[in-house]
């Protein structure tokens, strides 16, 4: 029984750290704002959930495991958030980077470029 | 087990140096907020496996700090670029 939680533990957290080194040469790869951002949720936010519940299978404690869960689920809820906010402000930025035709802009557009 | 959790945190600093070169080459705004971003989910994952590691209960609490704090401080620099005409 420990024997295959050990053995599930490892292969979560080396799929996580694998999948953190995806996400981290995906951003370089990705020619695109917004399939960065896919990069810095998606498969970032996998990354974390497979290390976090495979540290928290390795806990000897179970608050620590406990601790892991709700850092699990902060995680998991503030991250579309925080994606929402950057998509946001990438629109807003690509909106002023064209600067005048076709610009509904919602306020003064200063066109500072 | 051990070389394990080592090999895993080889890569998570392999994984952490190419999100910083991504950071510091990248010349949009948004494009460091999404590099940063993600390097607060690197870290985090490094600490969880370093815990995992050492089976040390404080490393936790510094992973639940740093989710609340990378959370706040994306959101803050979103706030930020929002309200610059303002």
């Amino acid at each position: 029984m420990s024997r295959l939680l050990d053995f599930v533990s490892a292969v979560l957290i080396l799929t996580g750290a694998v999948f953190t080194l995806i996400a981290a040469v995906g951003l370089h790869r990705m020619p695109d704002t917004y399939r960065r951002l896919h990069i810095s949720t998606k498969p970032a936010v996998f990354a974390v959930v497979c290390t976090f519940t495979g540290a928290a299978l390795q806990m000897p404690l179970a608050p620590d495991a406990a601790k892991l869960a709700v850092a699990l689920v902060l995680q998991l809820v503030t991250a579309p958030v925080a994606a929402h906010l950057l998509g946001s402000i990438a629109e807003l930025e690509s909106q002023d980077a064209q600067a005048g035709p076709a610009s509904s802009g919602n306020d003064s557009t200063t066109s500072s470029t | 087990m051990r070389a394990v959790e080592l090999a895993a945190l080889a890569i998570i600093v392999a994984a952490a140096f190419v999100c910083a070169a991504f950071v510091l080459r990248s010349h949009r705004l948004v494009d460091r907020a999404i590099g940063l971003d993600s390097m607060v989910a690197i870290l985090v994952s490094g600490m969880a496996i370093a815990a995992a590691h050492s089976a040390d209960g404080l490393w936790l609490d510094l992973v639940l700090l740093t989710v609340v704090l990378g959370f706040l401080a994306t959101v803050t620099v979103a706030r930020y670029v929002q309200r610059r005409g303002r």
